[in-house]
């Protein structure tokens, strides 16, 4: 057994980086006794901040907390929330946008951002906002989505932060239920982010000794990923003596199929692990590392109190994730699985139980 | 009382040693009093630490601080885990209570003073320790998502109640050092006798010689006195010499006066 | 009169008064353990309850979920995890049944599946207090908590290192009190009177002892005098023999009284150095909590700067504090030194930062400086040059036990009640020495005396043109002070400070190096005056005072630092005195035109340099290499100044003849 401490755990090495931080500095610092709740230095020349929020729904925890830390830090704005249901709105809606002369855009998950900004490398000023500072929130990744060029320096007045745990805090999660020697990844090879987290999760594994079974999700004639072949290949892996199936941001696998990989691992004995927190909720999986809305959602405000206030510039505000999550435990299936969690996971679990 | 040589040093000895037991017991007590403190501060601690990481791990679930519906009753449940707690507050960054049980619990926003040593210590793992007035405050600190921090629980006892059993020990602690005292004296009373008795009778005999000298007799210097004082003897026969001397002068002169 | 006698009183008293105190010690010990311990173990029971009352909600919140309590996973962790963050809790066990399911602790508490046995009073193995709280669940489960029955025994074995060091400085205070009280009503008296009878068989009739003591020694004393009054009054003396003769007695009759003063002075200089020296374990860490960052120099560099500053300071001030006090005496710079030392640390305490705890620095530089000058020179022109080195190492002494009592009362004080307290405490205690001062010193300055010139910068030029004066200041005493600032003063409490190391600590290792000094230093002194040889004396020091900063470097536990530090002590105990005798040996000529003081002098202040650069280099050497770095370093730079010290030796040839005596302690 590894020893994680709950620190440890929580903090992952996305601890040491956020230390040094602009963001863990202003939030430190507003400890230290700065003028913090100073409305004064709210917007540009004494007006309330005017903020434009980008969102497919009004009430994610993203945007509730994104308003309350500019709340609790006094910062009066204008907060203007925007439901788009689908990306490809975005474009009609820019012309809109600049005539509104925001201090700054907040959008809301991958497509949206991407909508919104383009692509670091194909920065068309017609088609994208590129002139207001725009901070995402819950983008999967940001770096293989080419929203930003690199997570320390964004490059652009284009920052946000990410809502998956860094690939070692989740391994180190997973190795902190049991000692696993063989972990599989179920995975839909058409998504390129996907692909990018799976080497990762490789690279990481390959330093703790663990092997990783490439399970990427098989096509079908058409080349495209056959979401009906998951049972078959949960079952192939536990064959091949994994004892756990990992699954990552995976729009086709977690979004879309997590009720599939559950039974399966189920029926085959097989632990599961999920890095979002929507499937481990909807379907019978075993335990996730993930992070809550409303957190990032906070997370992003912080950087956009930052920008508003003048402290940094948005392309100099690293893109960060949170270095607290959530660990969500599903005791029913621990239960069936005969795997009991043990007492360092389960004290600081959230214990999510069947419906 | 007359100060013989013997009785100068005795004094000093009680001197010296009156400075090195008052000054370990002085010490001993202080270990013993910071180590009581500090085991009642301990497990206050665990409960403080308790009750943070309680909070802690709701803030981490997503709920804000100041939005925490169930906190009076997680800090309730806190307090009646002791019953030397005599208040216990959650505050935010800022320092403004969210809430507070007990007799002694601060309301609206902490104390500077407070606040300075939480900024200061409240992030490290024993937390900050303050006395104020008679309470002691432990003050720890709540973590946010993101590495900040989102507010901190104090706690306060009563001190006052604490020392009242420690204090009690003090008289008794006089007592033996006292009888510890005197038991020193009268060692070292016989040890110094023994010593200087020599050296005493010595110089004693050697003003009785010189005395004898001066009116007029003719002191035999024995040989260990003449090995005290090498220059005695030599002295004395001076001395007696000149007695003689001017005895027979006057004896020679015609008495005018008579 | 027989002083070896009065030697052996003083070692008997001292031995005495050791056993006494050792012994009491043991009584009060244990006496405290009886006291405290009632107080102290229902305090840790509940301690022991609340640590588990939280395992207990944990396993509860388990088992409410469903999970049965013999088959929960890794108990033994989080068991394990509330041990490492309650230190003073032994052991955590959760019995399920009869046996143990978990358990995390002391191997000696379990034994096999079940606790091992209590004994009559309730305690577990006879070591642990055990608190057993119950689990939920279906099946009987207790949750038992072990903390330390002798925990008040073992904090008290804690503070046993306290107490000897303790036991240590009152057995010197001890000594030093035996000297004041022992030499001024016993042993200068009997020497008084020793003379007075000397004189009195060879016919001299004018001296008088003058005791008016109500002692043996005072009754004898009187009855000489009556004894020679008689004598004069009968005596048929020549009348103007006698008035010749009286005029000489009060001067003759002065030398008691100067004795007198001086174990008394040495007393007052203990007392003040004593409040320096308190500082001393924790001044550079506390220069360093109020460290701000100067732009352009490094944090290293600005720590080193107050005690460079210091030292700076000292060494200017001293000649021209010299020179004050013989123009306005040396009790008006004695008490004036005294004032601004008390003033320069009460300021250091208070000091909120870098800048006023410089200024505070300063002002104690200078003061330090007047005091010790000026009583030197009390001390010079209280005696006549037979007795004048006696005299001075006497003074001298007092000065070295403070540097072993300092360091060792001032950790152990620190611990206790702060750093700024223990400046408020040294800044009471310089006004103490300042009060005795004033009782002691001679009002009247002495205008008939012959003014020693001051130092000239010619005189620099002339003395470091010879090589061996170079030689043995440049690259033998400079290097020792160096050594000594850099890594006693500067980064050794430093370097322990961040390890963790208690002040108390800190203040018995620095003891450590004094107490060398004061055991080694007489005996070196004595093979070197035997031997005739000087130079080999240096060397070894030299080399040993190098090996000493390169065993500092690679110390990685305390009794590798504790080894540095003694051999640094015994390095400069072996440079000590053989310094002072080769100076002498080698500017035989120098100090026929310059003056013995001038000469002496001028090595004083040379060797200071040393003191004043050492903050900075090591500050330096810090700053790029961290602490062994910077240790290595000033071994380095030690064992550079060796070989450049034999070169320069070997090169000028064979010893000159040492035809003037040398002793000079101070």
């Amino acid at each position: 057994m590894t020893s994680v401490t709950r620190r440890s755990l929580l903090l992952g090495s996305a601890g040491a980086l956020l230390a040094s931080g602009p963001a863990a500095a202003a939030a430190t610092g507003s400890l230290a006794g700065a003028p913090t709740p100073n409305p004064a230095t709210a917007g540009r020349g004494n007006r309330p901040a005017n903020i434009i929020v980008l969102t497919p729904r009004k009430d994610v925890g993203d945007v509730l907390g994104f308003r309350d830390l500019l709340e609790s830090m006094g910062m009066q704005a204008k907060i203007d929330v925007r439901e788009v249901q689908q990306a490809s709105a975005v474009a009609g809606m820019l012309p809109d946008i600049r005539a509104a002369r925001p201090d700054l855009v907040l959008t809301v998950f991958t497509p949206l951002t991407l909508a919104t900004v383009g692509r670091y490398d194909d920065p068309d000023p017609s088609k994208f906002l590129t002139d207001v500072p725009v901070v995402f929130t819950s983008v999967t990744d940001p770096v293989a989505s080419r929203i930003v060029r690199s997570l320390e320096q964004p490059g652009r007045a284009v920052t946000g932060t990410r809502h998956i745990a860094p690939v070692a805090v989740q391994l180190k999660t997973m190795l902190a239920y049991r000692r696993w020697k063989k972990i599989a990844a179920v995975y839909n090879p058409a998504e390129e982010n996907m692909v990018v987290a799976v080497r990762d999760l490789k690279e990481e594994a390959a330093r703790q000794g663990v092997e990783i079974i490439d399970a990427a999700v098989p096509r079908d004639g058409a080349g495209k990923p056959n979401p009906d072949a998951i049972p078959d290949l949960i079952r192939d892996v536990a064959r091949a003596g994994a004892e756990l199936v990992y699954i990552g941001p995976d729009t086709l696998v977690a979004s879309n199929n997590s009720q599939a990989v559950a039974d399966a691992a189920l029926a085959n004995n097989v632990a599961t692990f999920c890095s979002t927190e929507l499937p481990i909720r909807r379907s019978g999986l075993l335990m996730g590392l993930v992070s809550p809305a409303v957190n990032v959602g906070r997370f992003a405000g912080l950087k956009a109190y930052d920008i508003l206030n003048g402290a940094k510039p948005a392309a100099a505000i690293p893109v960060e994730t949170l270095n607290r999550f959530s660990l969500l435990l599903r005791i029913n299936t621990a239960k069936r699985l005969d795997l009991y969690p043990p007492m360092r996971l389960l004290n600081i679990a959230e214990i999510v139980k069947d419906a | 009382m007359r100060l013989t040589l013997s009785t100068k040093i005795m004094l000093l000895l009680q001197v010296a040693l009156c400075f090195a037991l008052a000054s370990t017991a002085v010490l001993s007590y202080l270990k013993m009093e910071r180590m009581v403190e500090e085991t009642v501060a301990s497990r206050f601690r665990v409960v403080a630490h308790g009750l943070s990481s309680e909070v802690e791990g709701a803030v981490g679930l997503g709920v804000a601080l100041n939005a925490l519906r169930n906190l009076d009753e997680m800090i309730q449940r806190a307090l009646v885990r002791d019953l030397q707690i005599t208040g216990l507050m959650l505050f935010n960054d800022r320092g403004e209570v969210l809430g507070a049980a007990g007799g002694s619990a601060v309301r609206g926003t902490l104390p500077d003073s407070w606040l300075a040593a939480f900024h200061r210590d409240g992030k490290t793992d024993r937390g900050a320790k303050i006395v104020d007035g008679g309470s002691q405050v432990l003050l720890l600190s709540i973590g946010n998502a993101y590495g900040g921090v989102a507010g901190g629980v104090a706690l306060t006892y009563s001190l006052d109640a604490l020392r009242a059993g420690i204090r009690g020990t003090i008289p008794e602690l006089a007592i033996s050092g006292a009888i510890n005292l005197a038991t020193c004296y009268v060692i070292s009373l016989i040890v110094v006798w023994l010593v200087m008795r020599r050296l005493q009778r010595s110089l004693r005999e050697a003003a009785v010689i010189v005395e004898a000298a001066t009116d007029g007799g003719r002191p035999v210097v024995p040989p260990e006195i003449a090995a005290f004082a090498p220059g005695l003897a030599g002295f004395v026969d001076r001395v007696s010499a000149r007695r003689r001397q001017g005895m027979d002068e006057r004896k020679a002169a015609p008495v005018e006066v008579a | 009169m027989e002083l070896t006698f009065i030697k052996r009183l003083n070692w008997l008293l001292t031995g005495l008064v050791s056993v006494l105190m050792l012994i009491s010690l043991v009584v009060q010990t244990s006496h405290f353990n009886t006291l405290f311990r009632p107080q102290a173990e229902p305090e840790l029971a509940r301690k022991a309850e609340v640590v588990g009352s939280y395992i207990v909600a944990q396993i509860d919140r388990a088992v409410s979920l469903g999970f049965e309590v013999d088959k929960l996973n890794g108990v033994d962790e989080i068991l394990a995890d509330a041990l490492a963050v309650n230190p003073d809790v032994n052991y955590i066990a959760l019995m399920v049944g009869d046996r143990i399911a978990a358990f995390a602790g002391a191997p000696d508490a379990r034994a096999g599946d079940v606790l091992a046995a209590r004994d009559a009073d309730g305690a577990v193995a006879g070591r642990y207090i055990d608190a057993a709280l119950t689990v939920g669940g279906g099946v009987p489960a207790l949750l038992h908590v072990g903390v330390p029955a002798g925990s008040v025994e073992a904090a008290l074995n804690d503070i046993v290192f306290d107490l000897g060091s303790v036991l240590i400085v009152a057995i010197l205070l001890n000594i030093e009190i035996l000297l004041l009280v022992v030499g001024s009503s016993v042993t200068a008296p009997l020497q008084r009177v020793g003379d007075v009878l000397k004189e009195g068989a060879e016919g001299r009739l004018t001296l008088r002892t003058g005791l008016r003591g109500r002692d043996e020694v005072g009754h004898l004393g009187r009855a000489i005098d009556r004894a020679l009054d008689v004598m004069r009054g009968t005596g048929g003396a020549a009348p103007q023999q006698q008035g010749a003769k009286a005029a000489e007695a009060p001067a003759a009759g002065d030398r008691i009284v100067t004795m007198q003063r001086i174990s008394e002075l040495r007393f007052a200089i203990f007392v003040f150095a004593l409040a320096e020296e308190l500082t001393r374990t924790f001044l550079s860490v506390y220069i360093k909590d109020l460290f701000e960052p100067v732009p352009g120099l490094s944090k290293e560099l600005v720590i080193g700067a107050p005690i460079a500053l210091f030292m700076l300071l000292w060494a200017v001030a001293q000649p021209i504090a010299g020179n004050v006090s013989e123009r306005r005496g040396r009790r008006t710079v004695f008490l004036a030194g005294a004032v601004f030392s008390a003033l320069g640390l009460l300021g250091s305490g208070l000091a909120t930062d870098l800048i006023q705890l410089i200024v505070a620095r300063c002002l104690t530089a200078v003061g330090y400086a007047s005091v010790f000058i000026a009583a030197q020179g009390f001390v010079i022109d209280a005696t006549d040059p037979r007795r004048r080195a006696g005299a001075i190492a006497l003074y001298a002494g007092g000065i070295l036990t403070a540097g072993v009592c300092g360091p060792a009362i001032g950790g152990v004080v620190a611990d206790q009640i702060g750093f700024r307290m223990t400046f408020i405490v040294s800044s009471a205690l310089a006004l103490a020495a300042a009060l005795m001062a004033w009782h002691l010193l001679p009002r009247h300055v002495d205008s008939g005396k012959a003014k020693t010139r001051g130092l000239r910068l010619r005189d620099v030029g002339v003395c470091l043109t010879n090589p061996r004066f170079v030689a043995v200041t440049l690259f033998s005493a400079v290097p020792a002070k160096f050594g000594l600032t850099a890594l006693l003063f500067f980064l050794l409490p430093l370097a322990l400070d961040d390890s963790g190391v208690s002040q108390s600590w800190i203040g018995r290792v620095l003891l450590l190096y004094w107490l060398m000094m004061i055991v080694a230093s007489p005996l070196v002194a004595h093979l070197s005056d035997r031997s005739g040889r000087r130079t080999p004396f240096l060397a070894i020091g030299g080399v040993i005072a190098a090996g000493a900063a390169y065993v500092l470097a690679n110390s990685g536990t305390l009794p590798m630092t504790i080894t540095g530090v003694a051999l640094l002590g015994l390095a400069h105990a072996l440079v000590n005195t053989p310094q002072m005798a080769l100076l002498a040996e080698s500017c035989v000529r120098e100090r026929s035109t310059l003056g013995e003081t001038t000469v002496i002098g001028m090595f004083r202040l040379i060797e200071r340099m040393g003191s004043v650069v050492a903050p900075f280099l090591a500050g330096l050497f810090l700053a790029y290499y961290g602490y062994h770095g910077a240790m290595k370093g000033i071994g380095i730079v030690l064992a550079a100044c060796v070989a450049a010290q034999l070169l320069l030796l070997a090169a000028t040839g064979g010893r000159p003849s040492a035809d003037l005596p040398q002793k000079d302690p101070a």
